[in-house]
């Protein structure tokens, strides 16, 4: 009786089955694809937000020293010491030569928009004198800012007490009393040299730089020719100084690591040998200080790539207000600006919006004249905003006069955000049971009590939600902002001044190629905005469903 | 059919029929009673659009007692009742001929709408306390008619739930939203908020049909004290109920007046053969 037995089922639902199974599977799919889509964008903003990943090319290899000499007998050892707000993390030695001939006048290497005061010993001194060597190439002079000092004190003082301060004293001082009020940064200072035939084109193929792996396989003998790194067809000969030499030993330690072996190369004693050998070898390659490098120096310098991870969201950044067009600096007025034209803009679309909500629901007599202004002003909703754009830049910047400014701005926003208000609030509205009315008015209300009293209580829910809808389309708008709030990176003085928010910072650095990095970071602090707003807006909207369950 | 209609008895029939017939004398003809009316209305049609939902109504109502309006669905009683307060107002289709007289003041012609509803509160179908504590519920009348006064207010709101017997109950939940209430509790706070604003009339439309027995009870015995000060119109489909709580009774069908009457009388007497049917449960 119990026999198993598969369940009757009949080839019309058999075929019903499969079909279900098919569109199953074909709705997992879709889903399974917004999914990705969805985490892959957050996650790479997210990512591209917190950490800046970018390569770099310089003209020095290895890594930083505190302590690094000013010719290769290393007689001479300073340290570089910066004043205490300079966030660098190191420097090169071509950065510090550019500080000191007036090549960079900023400490855009640190992403600060401060002006560079170099401080140099005396010239006159010999400590003066072998400083002026390594700092500046032959023939190029110091550039005017630079201010003497007589001694490490003195320099150390100056450093600590100016803003965007540098300066270079003896290495016996690095624990002078005085050297705790700034800071000492360390000083990346050797150069891959080349013979130029290595760098050149042949069958269009040119080595452009040295990856740092690249660099210690080539001193390793682990690259025999230079096309097995992309360069041309050619024999690699490597130079080097003594391994016992100062130079000798600061390569081994800061580019190749003490773990790994010893170099095999052709040794030289000095700089003006190693020039020889290059000169004399296609393939040679060689390391050398970077300060050693002069004018006559017959090797070309390598770029060398260098990978730098750093976290890209930093308190300064959202506390310093923009410097160079947004290439130093961080994004605090911009934050402002954009808080600044949210809150106008809600002030003035808050009571508009939601007024023409109460006539639309409460007293406008129900019609085709009504239904049309609700089919407009949906359209409305969904009208680029390029196009109000246009429209607040012809009426409000030229009409009027008032230019691009927080005014324009914000009224072209506001014009454009009203629509999404308008609609939320009547939603609102229109949820309001009808009986709230009712039994308002059995009281003896009037109507407008009515709705005072008991309507726009209720609806308050919703009416927030339309707000922060409102706030998250106004976040984010670039295209209308455009032409009408303009694009000055400063805090807004007045209503009638400037002021760029972050959606359109965000397109400026990106467009204008100010930097990516920076780009990603706003772009990071937008959508935590938006983010924040919509979580919020979600929650109010819990909240009126909730009520709306219990009534 | 075979089914029997039995009357539940309780007191007040017995009562009533005392009270009635000392007080007052209850024919068709009584021209003497007129000045006693609270609410009479006059030959009134009422037309949603085109559609007419009620035909030539008039009915006496006497105050302080408790009148009910029974009658199948669909048959207008609701709508009668809502143009006593002139509810029907808000629709705008709705258009009426004939007079409704309140304290022998037209109140389609000479009486402010405000005004008018100040004095004749309802009480709906579904307890829709507003979304508000209790407090400001029962407060939103007085508030709405410009009272300001804390104390004062305090003291209305005290009064009107003590006056619905629900002061047990929420005396310490006095700041909790009302929404939080039973459904009883929550009708019961609505006829609080009603008698805030101290009226003189209190329609009912259905007040019980959306509350289980035993709040429907209490409900009841509310409606029974509260019939001393005020003049009571209660809709029901209940027959039972508008028996038991009733002192006066009108049947309605297909927007008709059919039979108005002591209530005993239409339960037990009922002139009209299709009054029969109704509360015989032969139709409805």
């Amino acid at each position: 009786m119990h026999k198993k037995q598969s369940p009757f089922i009949s080839g019309y639902t058999r075929q019903v089955k499969l079909k279900e199974k098919i569109m199953k599977g074909l709705i997992w799919i879709a889903a399974g694809v917004t999914i990705f889509i969805l985490f892959w964008i957050f996650g790479y903003i997210i990512y591209k937000g917190l950490i800046s990943d970018i390569t770099r090319e310089y003209n020095v290899a290895g890594k930083g020293s505190t302590i690094f000499p000013l010719d290769e007998k290393g007689e001479n050892e300073v340290i570089c010491i910066v004043h205490k707000g300079i966030r660098a993390g190191d420097l090169s030695m071509q950065v510090i030569r550019s500080f000191y001939n007036g090549d960079e006048r900023y400490w855009l290497v640190s992403e600060q928009g401060l002006k560079v005061r170099p401080f140099a010993p005396e010239p006159g001194t010999t400590f003066g004198q072998k400083t002026r060597q390594a700092l500046l190439l032959d023939g190029e002079d110091y550039t005017r800012s630079v201010v003497f000092t007589d001694n490490d004190e003195g320099t150390i003082n100056m450093v600590a007490n100016t803003r965007g301060g540098i300066g270079i004293i003896h290495a016996e001082n690095i624990h002078h009393p005085l050297i705790k009020k700034v800071r000492i940064v360390p000083v990346r200072f050797l150069s891959i040299v080349v013979n130029e035939k290595v760098l050149s084109i042949q069958n269009n193929v040119r080595l452009n730089s040295f990856t740092e792996d690249d660099v210690s396989n080539i001193f390793l003998s682990k690259v025999r020719n230079w096309k097995d790194i992309g360069g041309i067809d050619l024999p690699v000969t490597v130079i080097s100084y003594n391994k016992d030499s100062y130079p000798g030993q600061q390569f081994q330690e800061l580019v190749l690591g003490n773990r790994n072996p010893g170099i095999k190369a052709v040794f030289m004693d000095n700089i003006g040998q190693i020039g020889k050998a290059i000169n004399n070898n296609e393939g040679a390659v060689a390391y050398c200080l970077f300060s050693d490098i002069h004018r006559d120096f017959p090797g070309k310098i390598a770029m060398v790539e260098r990978r730098e991870i750093t976290p890209n969201i930093s308190a300064h950044f959202l506390l310093e207000k923009p410097e160079k067009a947004g290439k130093a600096g961080g994004i605090f007025d911009i934050i402002i600006n954009t808080l600044l034209m949210i809150i106008f803009t809600i002030l003035l679309a808050t009571p508009v919006g939601v007024g023409a909500a109460i006539y639309l629901t409460e007293y406008a007599r129900q019609g085709k004249f009504i239904d049309v202004l609700r089919f407009f002003t949906e359209t409305l909703a969904a009208v680029p905003s390029i196009i109000f754009g246009l429209f607040g830049y012809i009426l409000f910047v030229n009409f009027f006069g008032w230019g691009m400014g927080l005014l324009s701005g914000t009224l072209t926003v506001t014009i454009m955000i009203l629509p999404t208000i308008i609609r939320t609030a009547e939603e609102a509205f229109k949820a309001v049971p009808r009986e709230y009315r009712e039994e308002s008015l059995a009281l003896g209300a009037t109507h407008w009590q009515t709705i005072k009293g008991v309507v726009i209580p209720s609806a308050i829910p919703g009416i927030l939600t339309g707000i922060i809808l409102g706030i998250g389309r106004a976040v984010g708008e670039t295209a209308a902002v455009l032409f009408t709030l303009g694009s000055s990176p400063t805090l807004a003085r007045d209503i009638f001044s400037s002021a760029r928010v972050l959606s359109l910072h965000l397109y400026i650095l990106a467009k204008e190629g100010i930097s990516f990095e920076r780009a990603f970071s706003t772009a990071f602090i937008l959508v935590v905005i938006i983010l924040v707003v919509n979580v919020s807006a979600s929650s109010f909207a819990g909240k009126m469903n909730t009520l709306k369950k219990k009534s | 059919m075979g089914t029997t209609f039995t009357l539940p008895k309780f007191k007040q029939c017995e009562e009533n029929k005392t009270t009635s017939e000392n007080k007052i004398n209850m024919t068709e003809e009584d021209d003497t009673a007129a000045m006693n009316f609270k609410i009479i209305t006059k030959n009134l049609d009422l037309f949603y659009g085109d559609f007419q939902a009620l035909y030539d109504i008039s009915m006496d109502i006497r105050p302080n007692k408790v009148t009910a309006l029974i009658g199948p669905s669909g048959c207008g009683k609701s709508t009668f009742l809502r143009t006593l307060n002139r509810m029907n107002d808000l629709i705008a289709s709705v258009h009426l001929n004939g007079n409704v007289y309140y304290d022998q003041t037209d109140i389609y012609k000479n009486y402010d709408v405000i005004e008018l509803r100040k004095r004749i509160g309802m009480v709906f179908q579904k307890p829709n306390p507003f979304p508000m504590t209790v407090f400001d519920n029962v407060a939103y009348g007085p508030r709405v008619h410009g009272i300001k006064k804390k104390n004062q207010l305090h003291d209305i709101v005290e009064k009107s739930i003590k006056k619905a017997a629900l002061w047990d109950e929420v005396a310490d939940r006095l700041h909790e939203p009302a929404l939080g209430l039973s459904g009883g509790q929550q009708q019961r706070l609505c006829i609080a908020r009603v008698l805030a604003v101290e009226p003189d009339v209190i329609l009912m439309d259905e007040p019980t049909s959306a509350l289980d027995p035993i709040s429907t009870a209490r409900i009841e015995d509310l409606i029974e004290e509260l019939k001393q000060n005020y003049t009571i119109i209660i809709v029901t489909h209940n027959m039972q109920q508008a028996g038991r709580i009733s002192d006066f009774t009108g049947f309605f069908l297909n927007g008709k007046l059919i039979e108005m009457g002591k209530a005993k009388d239409i339960f037990f007497n009922p002139a009209d053969k299709r009054t029969e049917d109704y509360i015989c449960g032969r139709f409805g």
